[in-house]
């Protein structure tokens, strides 16, 4: 039986709206007695399949080798049903989760369903074919219960290089041939022994190949715990069960979604832009229109900008991830996402653009647009549920990668930054985080105890920014401060980031953060600021004795500084966090005693008048505050 | 053992026809340019402990190299590991390779069931992935920009595709179905050598044939011996220079002193400077075949070409030097580039010693030009790997010879009409370049200049040239040959200018992926040979008839031959310069060998 | 020992109850009494609770608690204001608390959930001041340290408030002489602030943990100091002439002038004694595979016991601040008799982890409106409403009943069908708990047994271990107030760590011999301080291993005397060993590092000998006392069963479930198909019969 490959989705989903929830014709389903479940068994099984994800969370986590995944965590886990649907995910990056069933489509399409073995374990890393970035490498295993394959394991994690024209695999490229060694779906494992080619083939491209097949290692292993999981769980309760459970979990979910959906009826738009492509400058355009009828939902790219030459390409696998994503988060996150989840979603993403891109384009520099497309259906959806949505967060990893070799141990290493996170915006209820991964990832940040013990480098400070920025009743969290410099020998340095030029939004008065920076301090005192026009820059190099100083972009306001809570203020000028001038000026709040006291009577004189002249122009209150403004030179080189 | 030496020299054709069928095979069934008309291949046969027992005249600087990626292969593989059907991958550079776009495919011969020897071919895949179109990127800093690396794998298990390896290939190459066309021509060959040489072993015997062929070896080295002990023992050095390597615009200075001792020859590279950030250095193996390159230039090109004949040549190129690279530097134009220079280095020392054999600097570079891009009607990758050809020094007896393959290849161009018919290019003229050849008593052989027109919309482009600054060297008074350039008129614009000026590359010869448009033309002009004696020397008639056959300019014969040309009734005539006269005064002078 | 003092008492303080037992070390008889707490007057507590005993103070040798204390102070956020140093450039670590987003209601909506509440920083900004020093590894100085830079940095904290400060510099794991030297001063110049410095606290890499869990301590330095001053006073005033002791997280008592310093390591006081009591009974059961389960009115605490050893483990957090001390692997989930049920958007129905508490509590308690797992298991018959809690509380049963109506009205089934359901989800989720804790790290749970106490353990222990595949439940004497029993018996123990980022390669055995004897010593010298013999104390050795280039560590035990260069290789070995236990695959030929070494140093103490209850016909009628319809499955429904009372069983009587067993402090539900026998000691011994 042969099913299309996974491209001939991507292209539908570019004619039509595509239901993320559908199941490709062609796949075989196992045939399962649909009996009655009772609520029990049904509410233990739940709770079962999630904490396999977990378990083979937790097996890749504590055995992998590079930072970026036993600390970053960027990586995910999930178990699927036979035809390729997700069933549960541990709790990693919604951009690599929403996206990996393609991967098993992937691999059922090239092998064909028969062929797959027990036994066998599958990888691959190309975006035109279940992939997502070259960087992350999928592993996928069948699982087979007396025989017959029942569901897949399979998890994807970000290695520390898969060679390409840079370090860290992270480069300004032109086509997806120059980010490094690409990986068609092959056998990892045939029939339970090793495929040593492939294996020796993917370690010769790599810069990194002992943490590489560590933590290839590792993913088997997580592999090898998710099926484990999965047979000892139909041994007890018994294959049909099981499998029942599963598709009733689907259901559950799809009627948890449409229940909390609870947004009005209607068609809603927004626009935002990516600064540059890291090729050449300027915005792009990203536009989404959301049309909600009933519980279903359908997202529209339609108007969305050419892709692009440079890496800022999302293939729809990520693009539909991250609309499921917002969704989850703008309804209720406590709801299991599973394929069932996805049944209300549809998504119409045109063929050549950013968000659906065509081979051979470029692809490595996906999370941001990813980050981007949650943001612009956040903002399409902000007159209809204000309290849900928040402030636009920095919309950036802003990635970093160092190549060098290390001077005392003569080995090459590749270090990927993924500490410099951008703040969140402020929320209808809260502040914004400071230096926390946008929706896209979510991992720990790399100990600076660790960073040095690991890399020649020498941090010299890992803080927040201390620019006012992002005021708001509700404030817009803080990016992050990092200056490092190498030690004993120069680096080559690429950095892949974003807001540069257009400020993260603030929302109903509340004001946009501050731009992303990144700036090299040379010893000889030349200053150079890194791609002031959009952050995404290669094959630099940090020379001994220079400074690199890496400031990520600031969360926008939420609400009018005006009607900040004054102890609050006061807290955050007594902490640091708002200065007094900003403080005055932005939030009308006016100290007295060296800034230790505050002059309630003339705080609520100056904020009478402040509010006053807030009225006459009013509408800024009530929409997004996304006052872009161009790099002005005083702003270069701080 | 004595064995009737017709006997082995029928061997010997024998095995090397084979040699050459398996070439024929390659030539004729291979899909990309540079192999069924650049001829950017080789084909030998090797017996089971590794020794190349004989080869067909294809490309010297692989030949070379083979030696040492048989003897990796073997050892990381372990003999004992082939399988009859088994066929053998690889193109690691630092596995005993010469550079990442010549792959080794190896296939055991075995007779009934025991292993005779291996069939091996290396050809040049146009198109390997990585940085640049066509993979040789002139601006590469690590060998992970250059393109797919291949380890020993295996490509066919026992007469099956291995089909994950071949998925890789497929997906890392921008031009698959190329990759898959020549991978099958090598294929092909190898069936033909494996098929020939089971026909001969059924024929005289598997250790019969064993025996001749150690026996071949042997007449080979003595044969190669007596050449050397020829030559005049002594220590002779020589030095050229890499006018840049991509990254830095600098000189890099390759270093060798060549010693003759009685039958054997020590090539020692020590004080060469170390290996670059750019992609111009070389591997050992690299080295080697160069060495041996020039040392058959200047020996009886009869000595038979088989594991003997090498081994009187010992080479020392110390690791961390341009010429033995150390993983992971770029070493991509170490085989196009610096192999050339390492030859002259070699000869340029070794000529001090038999100067009647000595001929001047040939142009010695490649000429690489790469471009590529998507066709506009079916979406998909062409890429081609192009270079040019390059007029050769004069001898001691004989001009240079116009616009001939450089010595490290023996590649024949291609055609214009079938450089058009497969990409959107136009030639607009490709000719002999007047006055490129260096004056002399014998004239250097002539470059060529070649203008391109782009017919695309955009296409993508790298270049990877040298000898553009440093001019190849002439001998005993002979002057330099005319460097390369390579150059592009925007359609909007009125002149050629350099990818310096226009599109601000650090190196004017060596850069990757820029984009040119529609109605940009690109010119490119390959290097002449260097000039051999006191160019007023040369008899008048010859300066004559050079400038009738527009070799040489009017100009070039009054200011550097000191002939004076004047014409009248159509027909024309010389004087000799005053000048002349007083010529030998001044050959000293300009016994120039390098700038 | 004297007559006057033949008493140990262990108190424990509870939200609702304190449960106190006294222990005759002359005759091992076991007196305990459970009374309401008395808030905030541990003393009044202590007097009630030996008022209750029938014994009077003066006859009491030692009293050992386990003190919550801190964890309030910590959760309430009521310790002291402290201030931080730390190295110039990364104080604000405090607010980055490691990027990752994890603090929403569950693990996985974390990576969804827009407004979820980051905890504000431990040492909040305006209290956090830094040095321009720098050390880096391995402990090379690159910026000297300026004493009068930290003269005025401590200055202004005192200033601005600070009453406790806390050090941590970066890389004092390596190299602590720059923390060492602003203690010095910080003592020496400014004696009435508390201070702590990492190095001494908790030497171990990662510096984000490293600087909050310093900071907590300080932070509780004082709220210890203050809370014993009174109660030594109090006890002292009172005539107790005996020793206090104090349970640590890691399941061994210190005296107050160690915690005094180190106050974070009672955090885990309360919940470790049930393990320590659990780890007790087994050694004299001579069972080396034990699962503690104790089940309260909030939540289900579990461990594993292997080999009569408590599970110890240094990633605890208390709300959401990693606390980087050796604690006993207690996994709690909120499964508990208040826990709430509902049913979830989707319709499923869900059990905890929100916990009626001690008020409004279960609906039944009176006051509270929503159904519980207590409500349920009354109204299935398997609690009486008049002898909870040794009928100190009566239950209303309808109260229950029209809690659960709406309940079942949204799930489409009748009152007692949805008080099942909640009882088999929450045992549900006991089970996957327990499943984490044992088939999930190698262990059969078929080869374990479960012990059950706390209130609600009697009552869940048999379905759980049915749901768990557990073949073996015991039910110690006095299940209501075990926990007290582990105060009376758990070791005198300090638990020294220290940080050791080393690749095992280049250690050498004598340094690695005599940085383990340095702990020792320094261990020795803290149980001293606790009035132990030099002669009596034991250490046991083990480290935190991980291959190179990992980044998780697991905790290797070295058992091997003298360490030399064999020993080393052991070492290795064991590492490896355990490595493919945990996660099923191995690396031999990659190289090992230590992250940080471990000293367990403990006095044993004498056994406590039981006084055996009356030896029975196997015979129980005597005990029984009448019969009650309680629910046993979807299948059976309701029957009669009958009840008895506890303290009327003999050893040997044998009863065949199902059957409810009720007794002062807890009632023992044993479902259909399991067995109990009671044995010499009173144990209530309960086997599946297939």
């Amino acid at each position: 039986m042969v099913t299309a490959p996974v491209s001939r989705w991507f292209a539908q989903a570019s004619e039509d709206f595509l239901s993320l929830g559908a199941i490709p014709p062609g796949i075989p389903r196992v045939d399962i007695k649909r009996n009655a479940l009772d609520p029990v068994t049904f509410a233990v099984l739940g709770g079962a399949l999630f904490s396999i994800c977990q378990e083979m969370d937790i097996t890749l986590r504590n055995t992998s080798l590079s930072p970026i995944i036993n600390i970053g965590k960027d990586f995910s886990c999930a178990i699927f049903t036979s035809d390729a649907q997700l069933v549960a995910q541990a709790c990693n990056c919604p951009g690599h989760v929403g996206s990996m069933h393609y991967a098993v489509l992937s691999c059922i399409s090239s092998f064909g369903f028969e062929n797959l073995n027990e036994g066998d374990v599958y990888m691959l890393n190309d975006p035109y074919q279940g992939g997502t970035h070259l960087p992350d490498i999928t592993l996928i295993t069948p699982v087979f219960y007396k025989n017959e394959l029942v569901m897949f394991a399979g998890n994807r994690a970000h290695h520390s290089d898969v060679g390409g024209s840079c370090p860290g695999s992270f480069p300004l490229s032109e086509s997806i041939f120059e980010e490094g060694i690409r990986i068609p779906p092959v056998k990892h494992y045939d029939r339970g022994s090793k495929v040593p080619s492939v294996m020796s083939m993917l370690l010769a491209n790599v810069r990194t190949p002992e943490e590489v097949e560590g933590d290839i290692e590792a993913q088997l292993a997580a592999n090898r715990a998710g099926a484990r999981g999965l047979v000892r769980l139909m041994d007890k309760y018994g294959r049909d069960v099981v499998l029942c459970a599963i598709l009733e979990y689907m259901d559950h979910s799809e009627r948890a979604f449409r229940t909390s959906l609870n947004i009005p009826e209607g068609s809603y738009t927004a626009e935002d832009w990516m600064d540059g492509d890291g090729n050449t400058e300027g915005p792009r355009k990203i536009r989404a229109n959301v049309v909600v009828k009933g519980s279903d939902v359908f997202v529209d790219f339609t108007g969305t900008e050419a892709q692009a030459r440079g890496p800022i390409n999302s293939i729809f696998p990520t693009t539909a991830s991250m609309v499921v994503a917002a969704l989850l988060a703008l309804t209720d996150p406590t709801i299991m996402p599973n394929h069932g989840f996805y049944r209300p979603i549809h998504v119409k993403a045109p063929s050549g653009t950013l968000v659906n891109p065509i081979f051979p384009a470029p692809a490595v520099g996906f999370p941001d647009v990813c980050n981007r497309i949650v943001e612009v259906i956040m903002e399409a959806l902000t007159p209809v549920i204000p309290d849900r949505v928040i402030a636009s967060t920095s919309g950036t990893t802003t990635n970093c990668f160092f190549g060098g070799t290390n001077p005392t141990s003569g080995q090459p290493y590749v270090w990927y930054n993924i500490n410099s996170q951008g703040g969140w915006g402020g929320r209808s209820d809260a502040d914004g985080w400071h230096n926390v991964c946008f929706i896209e990832a979510n991992g720990w940040d790399i100990p600076v105890e660790t960073i040095e013990y690991r890399y020649p480098w020498r941090v010299l400070a890992y803080k927040l920014r201390d620019d006012d920025s992002g005021a708001g009743k509700f404030r817009g969290g803080k990016g992050n401060y990092l200056a490092l410099t190498p030690i004993g020998h120069d680096v080559q340095f690429a950095i892949n980031g974003d807001r540069a030029v257009t400020l993260p939004y603030g929302l109903f008065g509340g004001k946009p953060g501050a731009n992303g920076k990144c700036t090299i301090y040379h010893k000889d005192g030349r200053i150079e600021r890194v791609a002031p026009k959009m952050l995404k820059a290669d094959h630099l190099v940090v020379h001994q004795g220079d400074v690199l100083v890496i400031e990520a972009p600031c969360g926008g306001g939420y609400g009018n500084p005006l009607e900040r809570n004054v102890d609050s203020v006061r807290d955050d000028v007594l902490d640091g966090m708002v200065s007094l001038e900003s403080a005055r000026h932005d939030y009308g709040v006016v100290f007295s005693d060296g800034g230790r006291v505050v002059d309630f009577a003339a705080t609520s004189e100056l904020r009478a008048q402040m509010f006053n002249a807030y009225e006459l122009r009013s509408g800024e209150l009530h929409d997004i505050n996304r006052k872009s403004y161009t790099l002005d030179d005083d702003n270069v080189g701080h | 053992m004595q064995t009737d030496s017709t006997e082995l020299t029928l061997l010997h054709n024998r095995l090397t026809s084979i040699c050459r069928e398996m070439g024929v095979a390659m030539m004729k069934t291979a899909y990309s340019p540079v192999f069924n008309e650049g001829f950017d291949f080789v084909c030998s046969l090797f017996d089971r402990e590794g020794r190349m027992i004989a080869q067909a005249e294809y490309n010297p600087s692989m030949l070379g190299a083979a030696i040492y990626t048989v003897e990796w292969m073997l050892n990381e593989i372990g003999v004992k590991c082939f399988r009859a059907g088994d066929v053998w991958v690889h193109n690691d550079p630092y596995r005993g390779g010469c550079h990442l776009p010549e792959h080794m495919l190896l296939k055991p011969v075995f007779q009934k069931d025991e292993l005779f020897g291996f069939a091996a071919t290396i050809g040049h895949i146009a198109e390997i992935g990585g940085k640049a179109v066509g993979a040789l990127a002139g601006d590469a800093t690590e060998i992970y920009q250059e393109g797919l690396r291949l380890p020993p794998v295996k490509l066919m298990d026992r007469g099956e595709h291995v089909m994950d390896i071949w998925k890789i290939l497929m997906t890392n190459h921008r031009t698959p179905k190329l990759t898959w066309g020549d991978l099958h021509a090598m294929l092909g060959s190898l069936h033909i050598g494996e098929a020939r040489l089971i026909e001969l072993l059924e024929a005289r015997g598997l250790s019969r044939t064993l025996d001749e062929t150690k026996e071949l070896m042997q007449r080979a080295e003595a044969w190669m011996r007596r050449e050397i002990e020829a030559i005049p023992d002594g220590e002779y050095r020589f030095e050229d220079w890499m006018e840049n390597d991509g990254i830095t615009d600098e000189p890099h200075r390759i270093q060798v002193a060549v010693s003759v001792r009685g039958g054997e020859i020590i090539a020692d590279f020590t004080g060469t400077d170390p290996q670059t950030r750019g992609p111009i250095n070389a591997t050992y193996a690299v080295t080697a075949a160069a060495t041996y390159n020039a040392v058959f230039h200047l020996t009886d090109p009869q000595v038979p070409r088989n594991a003997g004949c090498y081994r009187p040549i010992k080479i020392i190129a110390p690791p961390g030097t341009m010429v033995n690279v150390q993983h992971p530097a770029p070493e991509i134009g170490g085989n196009s580039e610096t192999h050339c220079r390492i030859i002259g280095v070699v000869m340029g020392a070794l000529v001090q010693a038999v100067p009647e054999r000595a001929a001047a600097a040939d142009g010695a570079t490649g000429c690489n030009f790469l471009f590529g891009g998507i066709q506009p009607d079916t979406g998909e990758f062409y890429a081609n790997y192009h270079f040019e050809n390059v007029g050769w020094g004069a001898a001691a007896n004989h001009d240079g010879n116009d616009a001939q393959c450089a010595p490290l290849a023996i590649s024949r161009n291609v055609p214009v009409e079938v450089f058009e018919t497969r990409y959107p290019i136009l030639v607009r003229s490709l000719r002999l370049l007047t006055d490129s050849g260096g004056a002399g008593l014998f004239r250097g052989g002539l470059g060529t200049e070649r203008i391109l027109e782009i017919r695309a919309p955009e296409m993508t482009v790298s270049a990877l040239f040298d000898r553009m600054r440093i001019p190849p060297w002439g001998l005993q008074g002979g002057s330099t040959g005319g460097t390369t350039s390579i150059s592009i008129r925007r359609a909007s614009d009125s002149e050629f200018r350099l990818f310096t000026d226009v599109f601000h590359t650090v190196s004017p010869s060596k850069f990757s992926n820029i984009i040119v448009r529609h109605g940009d033309l690109i010119r490119i002009v390959s290097s002449g040979g260097g000039g051999y004696g006191d160019p007023f020397h040369r008899p008048a008639g010859k300066v004559l008839d050079d400038v009738l056959d527009r070799y040489v300019s009017a100009q070039q014969a009054r200011n550097l031959y000191g002939v004076v040309l004047h014409e009248s009734e159509g027909t024309l005539s010389f004087d000799e310069a005053p000048s002349r006269r007083t010529a030998s005064d001044r050959s000293a002078a300009s016994v120039n060998l390098k700038t | 020992m004297a007559s006057n003092s033949r008493y140990i008492v262990g108190i424990d303080i509870g939200g609702t109850f304190t449960d106190v037992i006294a222990l005759d070390i002359e005759t091992g008889h076991a007196l305990s009494a459970k009374t309401p707490t008395t808030p905030g007057r541990f003393v009044a507590g202590v007097t009630n609770s030996i008022k209750a005993l029938g014994i009077s103070l003066h006859q009491v040798g030692q009293i050992i608690h386990g003190s919550t204390t801190c964890t309030n102070a910590l959760i309430e956020r009521k310790h002291a204001k402290t201030g931080f140093i730390g190295t110039k450039g990364f104080s604000d670590e405090f607010d980055i608390q490691r990027m990752i987003r994890r603090w929403s209601k569950t693990s996985w909506s974390a990576i969804y959930d827009l407004h979820q509440k980051k905890p504000p920083p431990f040492v909040c900004r305006h209290l956090r001041r830094e040095l321009d020093e720098r050390v880096a590894y391995p402990g090379v100085v690159v910026k000297e340290l300026d004493l009068d830079e930290v003269r005025c940095k401590v200055k202004e904290l005192i200033e601005a408030g600070a009453s406790s400060l806390a050090v941590c510099l970066l890389w004092s794991t390596v190299n602590s002489t720059h923390e060492r030297r602003v203690k010095a001063l910080i003592d020496s110049e400014f004696k009435d602030v508390y201070v702590s410095i990492s190095s001494e606290v908790a030497p171990v890499v990662r510096e984000y943990e490293r600087m909050v869990t310093t900071a907590v301590n300080a932070s509780l330095m004082p709220v210890m100091t203050d809370y014993l001053a009174t109660v030594e006073d109090e006890l002292n005033a009172m005539g107790f002439r005996g020793s206090l002791l104090l349970m640590q997280s890691h399941g061994g008592v210190a005296a107050p002038k160690v915690l005094k310093e180190r106050p974070i390591l009672t955090l885990r006081g309360g919940p470790v004694a049930g393990v320590v009591a659990t780890n007790n009974l087994g050694k004299s059961l001579g069972k080396k595979r034990l699962i503690s389960c104790d089940i309260g009115g909030t939540s289900c605490d579990t461990a594993i016991i292997l080999d009569h050893a408590i599970p110890l483990t240094d990633e605890t957090e208390v709300d959401y601040y990693p606390v980087k001390i050796p604690t006993a692997d207690i996994r709690c989930i909120g499964a508990g008799g208040g826990s709430i049920a509902y049913v979830d958007a989707g319709g499923a129905l869900r059990v905890g982890p929100e916990s009626a508490g001690a008020s409004p509590g279960p609906a039944c308690y009176g006051s509270g409106t929503q159904p519980t797992l207590t409500d349920a298991n009354l109204v299935l018959g398997r609690l009486s409403a008049d002898q909870f809690c040794g009928g100190q509380i009566k239950l209303d049963i309808d109260a229950a009943r029209s809690s659960l109506e709406s309940l079942s009205r949204q799930l489409g089934c009748d009152v007692t069908t949805a008080a099942e359901g909640i009882v088999r989800v929450a045992v549900a989720n006991m089970a996957e708990s327990i499943r984490l804790q044992t088939i999930d790290r190698g262990h059969d749970p078929r080869d374990f047994s479960l012990v059950g106490f706390g209130g609600g353990g009697p009552l869940h222990a048999s379905l759980l271990a049915e749901a768990s595949s557990i073949p073996e439940v015991i039910i110690p004497l006095q299940p209501g107030v075990f926990s007290t029993v582990g105060m009376v018996v758990a070791e005198l123990g300090y638990h020294s760590q220290t940080g050791c980022l080393q690749p095992l390669a280049s250690v050498n055995p004598n340094t690695l011999e005599s940085r383990f004897r340095e702990m020792e010593v320094a261990g020795a010298a803290m149980l001293r301080a606790s009035s132990a013999k030099r002669g009596d104390i034991r250490f046991s050795r083990s480290a935190a291993m991980r291959y190179t280039l990992q980044e998780w560590e697991i905790q290797v035990g070295i058992d091997i005397g003298c360490i030399d260069h064999h020993g080393v290789e052991k070492i290795k070995a064991a590492f490896h060993a355990a490595h493919r236990a945990r996660y099923g695959f191995a690396r031999e030929d990659k190289p090992v590092e230590f992250v940080t070494l471990y000293v367990d140093s403990s006095v044993p103490r004498p056994p406590v000998r039981h006084e055996p209850p009356v030896q029975g016909d196997g015979d129980p009628a005597g005990a029984q006392k009448g019969t009650r319809a309680v629910y046993i499955d979807g299948r059976i429904g309701f029957v009669d069963v009958s009840i008895y009372d506890r303290v009327r069983l003999e050893a040997e009587d044998v009863i065949d479930g199902p059957c409810v067993i009720e007794e002062l402090t807890s009632t023992t539900f044993v479902q259909k198909g399991w067995q109990v026998t009671v044995d010499a000691m009173g144990n209530l011994i309960v086997r599946s019969l297939d």
